[in-house]
């Protein structure tokens, strides 16, 4: 990728950020980074694409350290569960024999495997190179017959944010709009006329979580025609262009796609977040009124209103639970306020989120739920967060699975909410996941053990 | 308190119990040179002897009167004494421990007046210790039998009025048939690391560690505990008696002994273990020895990588008495619950678990419980494997006996180590029965299986 490239990507008139300096989020500071580099990124958003091979150009640090990882789950195909990469040799590397592997590895893979697409992730050795992997996509592809779509994106080039946003631009690029999405079906509950096409821009499905709201957009006839990326196939992202309302969930990173849809196609969006009560239901309503439609308004109102009364009801032993205890939250972006709400929902007091990679609208919103005092990290590192944690006397930390193990060798509770996990907090049932997860580290005996001394130190 | 149910059963189906002999043979494999001697008919030994192989995968020294017809209705002290001679001559052991059975119980046979006509009558094996233990197996099970030979131990071994003099460095260990031979050496080394010097009664670490000797096949168990060694108990700094089922093992030992006798049911949680050692260190006067404290760093690290696993886990666990009052312990200890208890024979100390309700009974009644009330683990000896798989429930296999699988008679599970190991592997076994977000196919998905030929060639 050139640099005017890269310096064209970090214009995004949607975000807040989008200041003068073209510097897109925060750069990664030397000898103080915290999160994956803009490969992470760009891998970790296309990599739910269930009937992709995801093949990794590059020596094994990259793909060898990361392929299998993720807790994103698949109704159908799981080609995406395999770990491709060019596996580069330290004689490929001075020899300039990285194209030609790269293109019989896409040859391996389409014939033994015969997947919907091939992406090609490139990556900061083979692009320090200056392997071509425009024109290995071009005769791959021919050779093979499948679309083979190059996604340059070597750590080298940003952080992981970044690399969520050339993933994002990949897709719009060279994916979306090249396919007319299927017939409407006809045995739905709800035919044609009164469905609507909708398109989710950073849902992942993140331990089958989208499961448990994607049952209520079904009841409504809100026809998901793609989610970029959780359960996703590589024709339904082809088809991301007619939907008819964009939601961009939980997602700062993937704005840029959201925006393109609006400029090219029209297609009205907002952001908004599964987490919680307040938000699931928020979310609804926003989509329902994006779409106009008075008929789904009411039969969303009603959704809405049953779903609430019945989760009530499940969580109120539970919140009783809960009511009072205090938990430090750290995690980033949207997810900084939107988990803080349903949080909130269960009767915990937030004593301080996280906010490195907020936006001022987020930092606004965190206010407005935490009050004027918030208290806001901008910085995870462990020693502030267990300081903050002993300081406000939490009882229980709340972060990504990298500060897990932080807060237990503090000997503090913890609940890892980040992509990692293996419980499904999303949609209503998932505040009742997420509620019932937080009692069962809370009531867990081993705290009062671990804590107290060893008798002969009493 | 426990609610014990007694089963209304007219018979047993797919027992968990195992009679009495089988845990006094056990409890003489502690002992060094020993064979024991079981007073019944062939069958009494051959089985048993069959059973502890299976399980420890080792030679089983074991003989038995082979009493007959004739000497069952006639009286078989002459199978006593023609037993007893033929071991002496034929094997040379130190000790004999002679055991009684269903059969020669209710024949009313006299083990204690037999041996005294035995000794009058064969003064050249006076050098031979012979000790005699009531185990008939119409009462109580294995469990009771393994105490009953401890029981023995040290009312005939142990003189009633402790010896003169106190050995400062040495400690006894009374340890249940809960503590496999890997749980003895740990113990071992707990106690060694306060330069303290342990007598474990019985010691299994020296004949069924499994362990390859440089002799070959020998007819005597091959290490334990000596009767020197027992006979001076009394003069020990202190005295352990880990395990319920030693209770009167430990009220035995009290008079006899000069040092203190500490009683603890097991060491598999972290508050018992605890005391263990903070009884060692004060004994001793020695710190705590930084491997013992990294250990038990290591233990309470694994108690909060597992509690998110186990928090909630069910249990359900069919075993004797010792076992069952570890493993509800352990499981209150880590955030599990016990769902449904079933015990061989009631015991004395069953009423005081933490458990709602045991059931006295078998693996029928194992599987009635479990349908009226499911459970996510099972935990019992190897015959539950059929029903564990019938009901597609993992089985942790504990007691005995164990035939189905190699190198679990010696797992360590008591003290930090074993506690720490058996965390991980029970917390693995939680995140496989782990229920998964059930797959929702949407009704709405496009399907595109029509149009697989329209692709964009310019792609």
């Amino acid at each position: 990728m050139k640099n005017e490239e890269i310096a064209t990507l970090f214009v995004e008139p949607a975000c807040e950020h989008n200041g003068k300096q073209k510097t897109g989020c925060k750069p990664p500071k030397p000898g103080s980074t915290a999160g994956g580099c803009a490969f992470d990124g760009a891998q970790i958003t296309l990599l739910p694409i269930a009937d992709v091979a995801h093949l990794v150009h590059g020596p094994i640090g990259c793909a060898g350290s990361s392929w299998d990882n993720r807790g994103s789950r698949s109704s159908g195909p799981a080609i995406n569960r395999l770990g491709f990469t060019t596996d580069l040799s330290e004689q490929d590397v001075i020899m300039g024999r990285g194209e030609r592997r790269l293109f019989h590895a896409v040859r391996h893979i389409a014939e033994r495997y015969r997947p919907a697409a091939v992406f090609i992730y490139n990556t900061c050795v083979p692009a320090m190179e200056g392997d071509d992997i425009e024109s290995v996509c071009l005769s791959a592809s021919a050779a093979v017959g499948i679309p083979v779509i190059a996604v340059d994106s070597a750590g080298f080039y940003g952080s992981k944010n970044f690399g969520n946003r050339i993933a994002g631009e990949i897709m719009l690029r060279k994916v979306v709009g090249q396919r007319e999405p299927a017939p409407w079906p006809r045995s739905a509950a709800i035919e044609e006329s009164r469905g609507h096409n909708i398109g989710l821009v950073g849902e992942y499905n993140i331990a089958g979580e989208f499961w448990q709201v994607l049952p209520l957009l079904d009841e409504l006839g809100l026809r998901v025609l793609c989610t970029l990326s959780g359960d996703a196939r590589f024709a339904e992202i082809q088809t991301l262009h007619r939907s008819q309302a964009n939601m961009l969930v939980c997602s700062r990173a993937l704005i840029n796609v959201a925006r393109h849809l609006q400029e090219r196609y029209d297609t009205p969006w907002f952001e908004g977040s599964f987490y919680g009560v307040r938000e699931m239901s928020s979310s609804l309503r926003q989509l329902a009124g994006l779409l106009n439609d008075a008929d789904l308004t009411v039969r969303t109102e009603a959704l809405i209103a049953r779903e609430e009364a019945d989760v009530r009801q499940r969580l109120a032993p539970l919140c009783d639970r809960l009511r009072g205890k205090r938990v430090l939250l750290y995690t980033g972006g949207v997810k900084s306020w939107s988990v803080v709400s349903a949080l909130q929902d269960l009767g915990l007091e937030v004593i301080a989120t996280g906010t490195r990679k907020s936006t001022e609208e987020d930092k606004a919103r965190i206010r407005a739920l935490m009050g004027e005092n918030a208290i806001m990290l901008d910085e995870g590192n462990p020693r502030l967060l267990l300081d903050t944690a002993y300081r406000y006397r939490a009882d229980l930390m709340i972060a990504g699975g990298r500060n897990m193990y932080t807060a237990y060798k503090a000997r503090l509770p913890f609940l890892d909410i980040n992509q990692e996990r293996e419980q499904a907090f999303a949609g209503y049932q998932g505040m009742v996941n997420l509620a019932e997860a937080v009692c069962r580290t809370l009531d867990s005996p081993v705290w009062s053990q671990v804590n107290q001394p060893a008798p002969w130190h009493r | 308190m426990t609610h014990i149910v007694r089963s209304v059963k007219p018979l047993a189906t797919s027992p968990i119990k195992s009679g009495q002999p089988l845990g006094a043979i056990l409890a003489a494999m502690g002992l060094e040179n020993c064979i024991p001697l079981v007073h019944g008919a062939m069958g009494c030994s051959a089985f048993a002897k069959v059973f502890f192989i299976q399980h420890f995968h080792e030679p089983i020294p074991l003989q038995s009167t082979a009493m007959n017809p004739i000497t069952t209705i006639m009286g078989a002290d002459e199978n006593i004494f023609s037993a007893l001679s033929t071991l002496c001559e034929r094997n040379q052991p130190r000790i004999i421990v002679l055991l009684s059975t269903g059969l020669s119980e209710a024949q009313g046979s006299d083990l204690s007046r037999a041996l005294a006509l035995f000794r009058q009558d064969y003064p050249k094996y006076q050098h031979v210790g012979i000790l005699t233990v009531s185990t008939p197996d119409f009462y109580g099970s294995m469990e009771n039998g393994y105490a009953a030979l401890l029981e023995s131990l040290v009312q005939q071994w142990v003189p009633a009025e402790p010896m003169a003099g106190i050995r400062n460095k040495r400690v006894n260990l009374f340890l249940s048939h809960l503590f496999s031979p890997g749980d003895q050496e740990l113990l071992r080394s707990y106690v060694e690391a306060f330069g303290l010097q342990p007598v474990m009664v019985p010691d299994l670490t020296q004949s069924l560690d499994g362990h390859l000797a440089s002799g070959d096949y020998s007819s005597l168990t091959q290490g334990g505990s000596t009767q020197k060694s027992i006979e001076q108990l009394g003069q020990s700094a202190a005295s352990f008696v880990i395990g319920v089922s030693l209770q009167r093992v430990g009220s035995l030992m009290e008079p006899r002994g000069r040092g203190p006798c500490i009683r603890l049911p097991h060491l598999m949680t972290l508050q018992y273990m605890d005391e263990f050692i903070l009884q060692l260190h004060r004994i001793s006067g020695r710190e705590v020895p930084a491997w013992i404290e990294r250990q038990r760093g290591q233990l309470l690290d694994a108690m909060i990588d597992c509690h998110g696993a186990l928090q909630g886990g069910r249990l359900a666990i069919a075993a004797e008495a010792d076992l069952l009052r570890c493993w509800a312990d352990f499981a209150q200890s880590q955030g599990m619950s016990v769902n449904n208890v079933v015990a061989p024979v009631n015991q004395p100390g069953l009423a005081a678990l933490p458990v709602e309700s045991i059931t006295i009974g078998d693996l029928e009644d194992l599987a009635d419980l479990l349908a009226a009330k499911p459970a996510d683990i099972m935990l019992a000896n190897s015959h539950a494997a059929a029903l564990s798989e019938q009901l597609n429930m993992p089985l942790i296999r504990i007691g005995f006996p164990i035939y189905d699988r190699l190198g679990e008679f010696r797992r360590t599970r008591q003290g930090y180590a074993g506690m720490r190991d058996s965390l991980f592997e029970l917390g693995n076994v939680m995140e496989q029965c782990h229920r998964h977000q059930p797959v929702y196919h949407s009704p709405l998905k496009q399907d595109f299986s029509a149009d697989t030929l329209v692709q964009d060639a310019s792609l």
